[in-house]
């Protein structure tokens, strides 16, 4: 197993973070951190999240790949010294959780700062350490219903429903990523450390707010609702004989759109001139909604999405994780890697960073370690730590 | 630790060229300005960034300058105009360039190429550059011309696909959700870590950003599991295969929704009590995770009874006092009127035509303090001090560049 290459490498990262905000060492591993994952001895929750397969936790495989794994009993004296050294040699410990179970809180914040001068800490919590949500228990769900996220996705009419792939989560992860990164940064340049705190709910947030919807409320009392399929003027989703289309005319695209359809036998009466009047097109937007329908419904939604991209129509197929595994783009650009993991039967097709720098291989595509599968490496080779039973040797010596 | 006394900017005497626009980009270069960048932005009115028009703009007034949209994602930043079409222009960005650390752009295809404004020409005179691009797909090969804006992302890279109901079409994300997450974020990550690098003697970089694999990035372990075990069925409502309730009730009065999140034994006897609903503690339809989830249909018919006359914020703060995880589901009116969101979250700016902008802080705290803001620039506010203090020229040619429509 090799360390992950990139603009990090050299950066020793400890990654103490649940699910909240494990997305963000997951960037910090595929940017070439040697990331470093704490857990008690046995391995952490994670490790048990669905779905398994041969008893591998396909969630902990994701979020975790190429990362390395230390075990510590950070109830016993020696557990606590030996995360002393090890934070001595890290640049930034990211955390997540709720307050009370953070490792800065188990250990003792001021104690985790003493071991490396300098360090960057990075707190990610539901809703904030100081703030009155602090001891609130929160999950992608709860934070997703508080930011105001969960409310914007649905019909009008119905139970609102959370974005699938645990999106608040990942905006604090996202977003915590940044705060280590700021950090070491400055650390590198200053010797200076920080500690930055990423409450989850403020990050979720940004997507209530995005782009002028406080100003739209202050100003004129509106307030963004779920729409479903969009208000008719707005619709953008569209069926095709084998699935979905989000077809959307952008300023400057109308007559793209007619010629689109005029040149693929469409009969429609989009062509006329008063069609060109933006106003009459939201006034008359069932009628042009159900040409646009019965047109989309002759294709594939990848074949009307290539005829209409040729056409100079924003259009793009509504994709589902096996669409996006066959794509051929992401083959061709080796965005995933066939990887294959110790306990499972054929290889797996592993994502590899959402960033390319040019001419180089940046990233990682490793099965996530074992449990203390560096426990070995890390505290006897690189540590010079005595191994586990000499230490109880002595310590049964001393008896 | 308690950090500095004055503001936590990292980023100071680190200089952006930004010829992004739209939300994606400039969001990138906001987190970049508001710890410390400077960030200059490249506008002109012959392509004038439609942010500037899409508003919300107040009441009886309308300019470029007091749209409620641009001034949200453009904190911190100065603006200068120069009319990359008009000859002499493209020279003058290069000489801007020459003294920036970063430069990023969002175009399609390959218009600065065009204006001779690419990677390598800009390596030319600055030999340490990190240049990002963002395209929607790729910027060179079959699809580096595809359009889409955030809804397209969002049903592209999968996303609805994983969200909702089966039985409904895939409705998606209701927000823009690729423009303020994946993309902005994933940018600023990989142009963070190339300075990281640069300051340990590292060359120029190239950077590409596709939207599209930025945005399938968030989806979690399905891309795996869909390559590990095979097709499932991908859209389960508020359902969690790790929680049991999981879900979102209705609660009194108009829109009153309350997200509740059950995940261990203790909660659940928690939740039954505050329910009042002991008979369900003992109740082995609901012992365990396991039948719970086998009867969940069943366990939300009865939940929904029960909340359907309850007060959300109520039974909310009563479910959190036992432990148990759960919230109103909010709007955005919920949060202005939060006092806690306005103090740390929100934030008030005058803008420069006198208006009040409501706009956020970051989401990024140092040392658990909310960062300070400064309000977005105006269309070229900042082209005379730019021009004079980085490329050195004189009033007398700048007016001579306003004349002749390169500044423009």
């Amino acid at each position: 197993m090799s360390l992950p290459t990139g603009p990090l490498s050299g950066f020793r990262v400890l990654d103490a973070c649940d699910e909240l905000g494990v997305y963000a060492t997951k960037l910090l591993v595929n940017l070439g951190a040697d990331v470093v994952r704490l857990e008690p001895p046995g391995g952490d929750a994670m490790r048990s999240f669905p779905p398994l397969v041969n008893g591998i936790s396909q969630y902990f495989e994701h979020f975790n790949a190429g990362k390395r794994s230390v075990t510590l009993d950070l109830s016993t004296a020696a557990g606590i010294t030996r995360l002393g050294r090890l934070v001595a040699t890290c640049s930034a410990v990211v955390e997540s959780g709720q307050p009370d179970a953070l490792l800065s809180t188990r250990v003792g914040l001021a104690r985790l700062l003493e071991f490396r001068a300098g360090l960057v800490l990075v707190s990610v919590t539901p809703f904030g350490l100081n703030g009155p949500g602090r001891d609130h228990s929160g999950s992608d769900l709860i934070v997703a219903a508080e930011s105001g996220l969960l409310a914007l996705n649905g019909r009008p009419d119905a139970a609102p429903y959370r974005p699938g792939g645990e999106q608040a989560a990942h905006m604090a992860g996202l977003v915590a990523a940044n705060a280590a990164l700021l950090g070491i940064f400055d650390q590198q340049r200053t010797g200076r450390g920080c500690r930055v705190e990423v409450p989850a709910n403020f990050a979720a947030t940004l997507s209530t707010t995005q782009t002028g919807n406080a100003n739209a409320f202050t100003w004129h009392g509106r307030v963004p609702r779920r729409r479903g399929m969009g208000m008719p003027a707005f619709r953008s989703l569209f069926q095709t004989c084998d699935g979905w289309v989000v077809l959307i005319a952008l300023p400057g695209q109308w007559n793209n759109l007619v010629r689109l359809m005029t040149a693929h036998g469409a009969e429609s009466d989009l062509a006329g001139p008063e069609y060109q009047d933006a106003q009459f097109r939201v006034t008359n937007a069932e009628h042009i909604n159900a040409l646009i329908g019965a047109f989309a419904g002759r294709y594939t939604k990848q074949n009307l999405s290539d005829k209409a991209q040729k056409a100079g129509v924003a259009c793009t197929p509504v994709n589902d994780p096996a669409d996006i595994i066959a794509d051929p783009f992401l083959q061709e650009r080796g965005y995933f890697r066939a990887v294959q993991h110790p306990s499972l039967p054929h290889t797996a097709s592993y994502s590899g960073p959402p960033f390319h720098f040019a001419q180089r291989d940046v990233g990682t595509w490793e099965p996530a370690h074992a449990v203390g599968a560096d426990n070995t490496a890390i505290w006897e080779h690189e540590l010079g730590l005595e191994s586990e039973e000499q230490a109880m040797h002595a310590s049964a010596g001393e008896l | 630790m308690t950090g500095p006394d004055s503001t936590w900017l990292p980023l100071l005497g680190i200089r952006v060229l930004d010829f992004t626009w739209m939300i994606a980009g400039p969001l990138c270069t906001r987190l970049l300005a508001n710890f410390g960048a400077d960030v200059i932005k490249i506008e002109s009115y012959n392509r004038v960034d439609r942010v500037r028009e899409t508003g919300p703009h107040p009441d009886g007034a309308w300019s470029f300058n007091e749209d409620g949209s641009f001034n949200d994602v453009n904190l911190g930043k100065r603006s200068i105009l120069l009319n990359l079409n008009e000859p002499g222009a493209p020279e003058l960005a290069k000489q801007l360039a020459a003294v920036s650390d970063v430069v990023m752009a969002n175009f399609t295809g390959d218009r600065l190429d065009r204006w001779q404004l690419g990677f390598s020409d800009l390596v030319a005179v600055r030999p340490d550059l990190i240049f990002l691009n963002m395209p929607v797909f790729e910027s060179a090969g079959p699809r580096r011309r595809w359009g889409a804006i955030g809804s397209h992302i969002n049903g592209l890279a999968g996303i609805n696909g994983i969200s909702g109901n089966e039985s409904d079409p895939p409705f998606g994300l209701g927000p823009l959700y690729p423009d303020f997450s994946g993309n902005p974020f994933h940018a600023a990550a990989a142009i963070l870590a190339a300075l990281i690098e640069r300051d340990r003697g590292a060359g120029a970089q190239l950077i590409e950003v596709s939207q599209y694999e930025s945005t399938i990035s968030l989806l979690g372990p399905a891309l795996l599991q869909q390559s590990v075990s095979g097709p499932d069925v991908w859209r389960h409502g508020n359902h969690s295969d790790r929680s049991c309730p999981h879900n979102v009730y209705p609660t009194a009065g108009d829109e009153g929704w309350i997200a509740i999140d059950v995940s261990t034994e203790v909660q659940w006897q928690a939740f039954c009590s505050v329910m009042g609903q002991d008979s369900w503690s003992c109740d082995l339809r609901f012992g365990s995770m396991e039948s719970r989830r086998a009867n969940e249909a069943l366990l939300d018919e009865l939940i929904a009874e029960r909340t359907a006359n309850t007060h959300a914020p109520e039974l909310a703060r009563q479910l959190q006092a036992a432990g148990v995880a759960a919230s109103p589901v909010n709007h955005l009116d919920d949060l202005l009127a939060d006092p806690w969101y306005r103090s740390e979250y929100f934030t008030e700016l005058e803008g420069p035509e006198g208006c009040i902008f409501t706009t956020h802080s970051e989401p990024i705290r140092p040392f658990g303090r909310k960062q300070p803001v400064t309000r977005s620039p105006m269309m070229g506010e900042h082209t005379d001090d730019v021009l004079r203090t980085l490329v050195g020229l004189e009033q007398p040619r700048i007016d001579e560049l306003y004349a002749g429509g390169v500044l423009a």
